[in-house]
């Protein structure tokens, strides 16, 4: 396989945001006193630069492969990379003056969150499962680091060890699957194996190849946090730092998803069999909406209240991921909802932290909900804004997350999908998330303030500040104006589509 | 001159206001603790109030006189769903014409009555943010252009109800008020949305300029003149007649039934009493609630052009359950008024009831289908409840506010307590007796004829639900007459001093406003009795523009079904075939709507213009059954769509009042609210009725009593039903997912026996490596990680593992 400048070119945001990774670990072994401000505006810098050469890819991109089909900088590429850029964009910027106040302040974490959006991208990119393996452990493994990253906690260390070793038992299970799907199509190139599975007129019945599949859906499962593979969750997203906590809610899930839709939607092309997988995602979705949603209920802790929180999100993806399943005749629908989903959750999900960020009580982390009594009235913008979150999170218009799920519901409602229950469940267990969303929101407003010393504290510098803007923004005006993104989402989506159909020709 | 085009400006003013407090707050927040917002953020947000209000106006008039009804519509291109083009704009036709002006009338009147009610309260300003957050939505609900514009304003005013009902959070029940009302709402919006969706889906627009004026596009629509009346026929046509439509209309309707507090969602709306006694004027008496009614009003071809349903045997047609249901609220909710001690309550109730009324009124009229498939057209229905939500809305606003100015003066809601308010609280007195006796039905004011419309209406279409709401409007009489002679005549009875032996019973004697001891009641200030003269003055009138001989608002606001519908059903499809095809509306990214094949210009009721009154007879032929017969199938009232034979007769050339029913209705309604008056009077003059005395009822009467005191003890079942198993599955998913987890720990060996059986393979290359690999790591692990050792990884990993084959096995075939 030769190189060409072309590949390199196609490749340049990956390259960028994996070089700065190393540049900030070498600058920061050879000055160890460098101000971790300046070094995280560096990768800011950084990460704006790859989004400037990634958005030459937007939305159609370029579908042939490169690197001898191991990479695919088309626009799906390019759009869940600039979700993943963003993502880290803005946990970046809110982590900055959360590190500081904490004094963990060192120059690996900002190296390690560039490590994890570059694994990210190329799980998005990867056109070959061998590639998504890839990008899956270099993601994961600077997930545990950062998940342990205050040493000094017991927490933290305990979710660091907790992560790994299930993440570890999930990646054996996902590079098991790959084994198998191997063995089945001969090839772990992903239009290799469609024409293995296209081709093959037994592929529904074939066991080898459905043991894979399900090995393959745990691994992506476990990625994204859902039923029952979401049991790491609340214990890891409780004990992480919630800088890094932040990070990985939205950055992980994007890129899991990254890669299991492109997976499921190109790899599998038999009608049978994309129903017979899409009836199992089907039952997973509702079970991980079912008990994120209800779980979520009795929560007491902010974090532990958005674990399980994104853990519904999650189910709810999923309902698109089936819709792209079980919809042959328009798959794109299904694609382009999960699209606007994640972008949709990275803003809301990433706001929500940014607010648990900038709370302080006496020198602690203000993570009891109870502890947020009069916080509307205290600091108006910041109480506004979470109920901001928190509405969008629920689903209220005018926000992003009602767009979202609007788009979700209709590619599921498609008649060909046929899974009536599953958007009641959607629509039920929706309504139950209302019941604790608004909790936060009736805690805030509806409960006097604590005064004195006991008052809860807020300290939003310049970085959190603008992240939390740029949250914000991205909440309103997907909930206000989203018909450009909707429209690019939707031309990726068919792009998409139509790569798979060109590899079956 | 102010014209339709100012349209956009009405719900904004109220908006800035809002916005304008939102910066203030902060402005405050950075300026520190001394700097406080003055009352004149109350004053803007009034003058903002005010001048919407006026624009209001003149938009109303602009369009229902000027324009003799043609409506206004202004889009511009706003986001695609799929192939669907939305476009964001405002449309004004002769039904938004009136809701514009009752709504920013009634919240006009609200914020000036405000002024005074809440002045003082530290709390002041962002009470009016509230309060503006809130009109603005509804006023752009009502301004709407399509039904997903409806349901972002429909969702912002269910926050800002949510907040208003919060407002008072130092008490608790106000709190669990407000989260109540908010979840239980959401049921309803929830079948709202996915009815919405499906509706996309079907018909590809969102558009009341498709759906509702049945125009290809609203941009030319003042250009060439179509007419005002809502039919939405050609963009329907596909649908006409089919079942989809009526589960869509459905589940629209389920939105109307949590926001309307229509039973079984209706047990938000007395609660939602917690909040200030003005936000119960505006919000959960005269807008807010309404928006329901005014709903499906709005989606009213969706539910006429639906075929009957049929569920667990029974046929009935989406209108005819919508009555029903609005029937059985009616009767319900008075029979619970009958018994409540607090002022606002009693209000409350009667509100569900009075919405229960607007529902009789929408689902009585539309087309029934006959015999041989003939189809009749009750044209009376829609206009009736309409216009009933009008005069509603300006005597229910204003016996809202004269409680409020009640509680005021005298320091409670118990109307036990009271007693003797005429000599007391003079204005407030009068004001209340003109509101009590509209709502109650007397001639002539606003309530007697809106109210005989809808009792018109339910003649023609069913005589059972004629008989039950005529016994709904006796109700109502009575319990108002109850309230007004116990508050307000007799005795003061000493207010909260002289609670004696009351306490058992509802009235949780913390009262609005927070001033304390009273001695004898006083009037309140003029701010707050100027908007109560105003607003008697409407209850007053208000009913004239609906004079059974000269009807201006039943020609205004009216529904006509498209040409063809009403041909006996199965003839429908031939005859729409001159219609266009309904329409995706075709788009290219970002490009304009193209024009659809024109729409025949033909008024759909050209020729035979249908009569605001009386059912229009297009069949050929009379309908079977006598007009007295009561069409019953197995004791069921026959909403059906098979048994409407009773439904209409009506003699050959109908097409004129038939002042003979309407003189026979008027008559019989004003007999039932006599009764309900007379026997409301004689039972409580010098409060002789007094249930809750130990022994003063048999048990049977006892239990009788008790249901309506406990108010059929809903939120009990609710409790039972619903929320305790939520609770339950809450915390079984918690458990599951926290400890599995410690009964899987002693059993980790029969887990692990029963794994091998499941799969030797695995077993030997999983379990085994886990536990070899735990071991590892456990003996790695410090004292500082206790915790772990106590497995609860390993039993992380049990679970994923157990995941793991219930995913393999759900997938492979067994063989």
């Amino acid at each position: 396989m030769q190189i060409t400048p072309r590949d390199i070119w196609n490749i340049s945001p990956h390259l960028v945001v994996a070089a700065l990774g190393l540049i900030i670990l070498l600058i920061d072994a050879i000055w160890p006193r460098i101000s971790k401000r300046q070094l995280a505006n560096l990768a800011l810098l950084g990460l704006i630069g790859a989004g400037a050469l990634q958005a030459r890819f937007w939305p159609r991109g370029q579908v042939t492969p490169v690197l001898g089909g191991m990479i695919v900088p088309d626009g799906y590429t390019a759009f869940f990379n600039l979700v993943l850029l963003v993502g880290a964009g803005i946990s970046l910027l809110l982590s900055t003056d959360y590190l500081e106040w904490d004094g963990s302040a060192h120059g690996e974490y900002h190296a390690l969150v560039l490590f994890t959006a570059f694994g990210g991208m190329v799980m998005a990119a990867a056109g070959h499962l061998i590639v998504v393996f890839l990008g899956l452990e270099i993601l994961s493994i600077s997930l545990y680091i950062l998940a342990g990253y205050q040493r000094e906690r017991r927490e933290s260390q305990e979710a660091a060890l907790k992560y790994f070793l299930l993440g570890a038992f999930a990646s054996a299970f996902f590079l098991y699957g790959m084994a198998l799907v191997y063995g089945y199509a001969g090839s772990l190139d992903l239009h290799a194996i469609a024409r293995a599975a296209g081709a093959g007129q037994g592929a529904a019945a074939n066991q080898l190849l459905l043991t894979g599949i399900g090995l393959l859906l745990v691994g992506f499962g476990f990625k994204v946090a859902v039923v029952p593979f979401h049991i790491w969750t609340p214990d890891v997203y409780e004990g992480a730092p919630t800088s890094a906590t932040a990070f990985m809610s939205v950055v992980a899930k994007a890129a899991g998803f990254a890669a299991f839709v492109r997976v499921f939607a190109l790899a599998f092309p038999g009608a049978d069999l994309r129903h017979q997988v899409g009836a199992v995602v089907a039952s997973i979705a509702m079970l991980t909406m079912v008990v994120g949603n209800t779980a979520a209920v009795l929560q007491t802790n902010i974090k532990r209240l958005l674990a399980y929180s994104s853990i519904a999100h999650a189910g709810y993806i999923l309902v698109g991921v089936v819709a792209v399943l079980r919809n042959p005749a328009a798959p794109a629908e299904g694609v382009s909802a999960v699209l606007f989903y994640t972008l949709a959750y990275t803003f809301m999900n990433l706001g929500a932290f940014a607010v648990v960020l900038a709370l302080r009580r006496r020198g602690e982390e203000l993570l009891n909900i109870e502890e947020y009594a009069g916080l509307g009235f205290r600091y108006p913008w910041l109480g506004a804004l979470m109920a901001l979150f928190m509405l969008s999170l629920a689903g209220m218009p005018p926000t992003a997350g009602f767009f979202a799920k609007l788009y979700l519901i209709r590619a599921a409602l498609s008649p060909l999908v046929g899974m009536w229950w599953l958007v009641i469940t959607l629509a039920l267990t929706s309504v139950v998330s209302f019941y604790y969303y608004i909790r936060v929101v009736t805690v805030m407003y509806m409960r006097p303030a604590v005064e004195g010393e006991q008052a809860p504290q807020a300290s939003a510098g310049p970085h959190l500040g603008t992240g939390l803007a740029l949250a914000a923004l991205g909440t309103i005006l997907l909930g206000l104006i989203p018909a450009g993104i909707l429209q690019a989402a939707q031309q990726i989506a068919e792009g998409l589509v139509e790569l798979g159909g060109m590899a079956l020709r | 001159m102010v014209d339709v085009h100012y349209t956009p400006i009405i719900p904004l003013l109220p908006l800035v206001s809002f916005a304008l407090f939102v910066l203030g707050a902060s402005v405050r927040s950075w300026l520190g603790k001394g700097a406080r917002l003055s009352d004149q953020v109350a004053y803007v947000s009034v003058a903002l109030m005010g001048v919407s209000w006026l624009l209001a106006l003149a938009v109303a008039f602009d369009v229902l006189v000027l324009r003799s009804g043609q409506p206004y519509y202004y889009a511009y291109p706003w986001l695609s769903v799929g192939s669907v083009l939305i476009r964001f704009g405002f449309m004004v036709d002769p039904m938004s014409a009136v809701m514009l002006i009752v709504v920013a009338t009634v919240a006009f009147g609200v914020q000036w009555y405000s002024l005074g009610y809440i002045a003082g309260d530290e709390k002041q300003p962002r009470f009016f943010a509230y309060l503006s957050l809130f009109s603005s939505a509804m006023l752009a609900l009502v301004v709407a252009n399509t039904l997903l514009e409806l349901f972002f304003a429909w969702e912002i005013m269910g926050l800002a109800s949510y907040l208003l009902i919060g407002f008072w959070y130092e008490k608790p029940a106000a709190m669990r008020a407000a989260k109540k009302a908010f979840v239980v709402t959401r049921v309803g919006d929830t079948f709202f949305f996915i009815g919405m969706l499906w509706l996309v889906l079907q018909t590809g627009t969102t558009d009341f300029a498709n759906l509702v004026l049945g125009t290809a596009h609203g941009g030319a629509l003042s250009a060439t003149g179509e007419n005002a009346v809502i039919t939405g026929g050609p963009y329907l046509k596909a649908l006409m007649g089919t079942t989809t439509l009526g589960w869509i209309a459905l589940l629209i309707y389920g939105g109307a039934v949590g926001k309307s507090a229509q039973f079984p969602l209706h047990v938000w709306l007395p609660d939602a009493m917690e909040g200030p006694t003005p936000v119960s004027a505006l919000i959960h008496a005269a807008t807010m609630v309404a928006a329901g009614v005014y709903l499906v009003a709005r989606m009213y071809p969706i539910f006429d052009l639906a075929a009957p349903l049929t569920v667990l045997g029974i046929t009935f047609r989406p209108l005819g359950l919508v009555a029903l249901v609005g029937l059985g609220t009616a009767l319900m909710a008075a029979y619970i008024a009958f018994s409540q001690s607090d002022i606002k309550r009693i209000l409350a109730y009667s509100t569900i009831s009075q919405l229960g009324f607007m529902f009789i009124g929408l689902g009585c009229g539309g087309t029934v289908v006959g015999e041989n498939g003939v189809r009749t057209f009750l044209a009376i229905g829609f206009s009736a409840a309409m216009f009933h939500l009008m005069t509603h809305a300006f005597f229910k606003g204003l016996l809202f506010l004269g409680s409020g100015s009640v509680i005021h003066g005298t320091g409670t809601q118990d109307i036990w307590k009271m007693g003797g308010l005429w000599r007391h609280m003079r204005w407030t007195a009068i004001t209340f007796l003109i509101g009590y006796a509209a709502l109650a039905g007397v001639a002539p004011l606003a309530g007697f004829w809106s109210k005989d419309q809808i009792l018109e209406a339910a003649w023609e279409y069913n005589r059972l639900i004629f008989w039950g709401a005529l016994l709904g409007a006796g109700m109502t009489a009575f319990y108002m007459t109850r309230l007004w002679t116990v508050a307000f005549t007799g005795q003061w009875s000493g207010g909260e001093a002289a609670a004696t032996g009351h306490q058992a019973v509802g009235g949780h004697g913390q009262h609005d406003h927070g001033h304390g001891g009273h001695g004898l009641p006083h009037e309140s200030p003029r701010s707050m009795l100027i908007p109560l003269v105003a607003l008697a003055g409407l209850a007053a009138v208000a009913g004239f523009v609906g004079l059974p001989k000269a009807n201006r608002f039943g020609e205004m606001v009216k529904y006509v079904p498209p040409p063809g519908w009403l041909e006996p059903a199965g003839a429908v499809e031939e005859h729409a075939l001159h219609l266009p095809t309904p329409l995706r509306m075709a788009q290219a990214p970002g490009g304009t709507v193209p024009d659809s094949p024109a729409v025949p210009h033909s008024s759909p009721a050209e020729g035979d213009s249908p009569r605001p009154y009386g059912a229009q007879q297009l069949a050929p032929e009379p309908l079977q059954g006598g007009a007295l017969s009561f069409p019953t199938e197995e004791g069921l009232p026959a909403v059906g769509g098979e048994a409407h034979a009773g439904a209409a007769h009506t003699p050959a050339g109908h097409h004129e009042v038939d002042m003979g029913l309407v003189w026979r209705i008027g008559l019989l309604s004003t007999l039932a609210a006599l009764l309900g008056i007379l026997l409301g009077a004689s039972g409580y003059r010098g409060r002789r009725f007094n249930f809750r005395a130990p022994g003063a009822l048999t048990p049977m009467e006892s239990a009788v009593y008790a249901l309506s005191l406990n108010k059929f003890y809903l939120d009990e079942i609710y409790w039972a039903i619903l929320v305790t198993p939520l609770f339950w599955v809450t915390r079984t998913a918690r458990a599951v997912d926290q400890a599995i987890i410690d009964g899987l720990v002693n059993g980790a060996g029969l887990v692990t026996r029963g794994i091998s059986v499941l799969s030797r393979l695995v077993d030997i290359w999983v379990v085994d490596g886990l536990v070899n690999f735990s071991g590892w790591i456990c003996g790695r692990l410090g004292q500082g990680l206790r915790r772990l050792q106590t497995g609860q990884v390993q039993n992380y990993v049990l679970v994923v593992f157990i995941g793991v084959l219930l995913v393999i096995a759900a997938l492979v075939p067994s063989r």
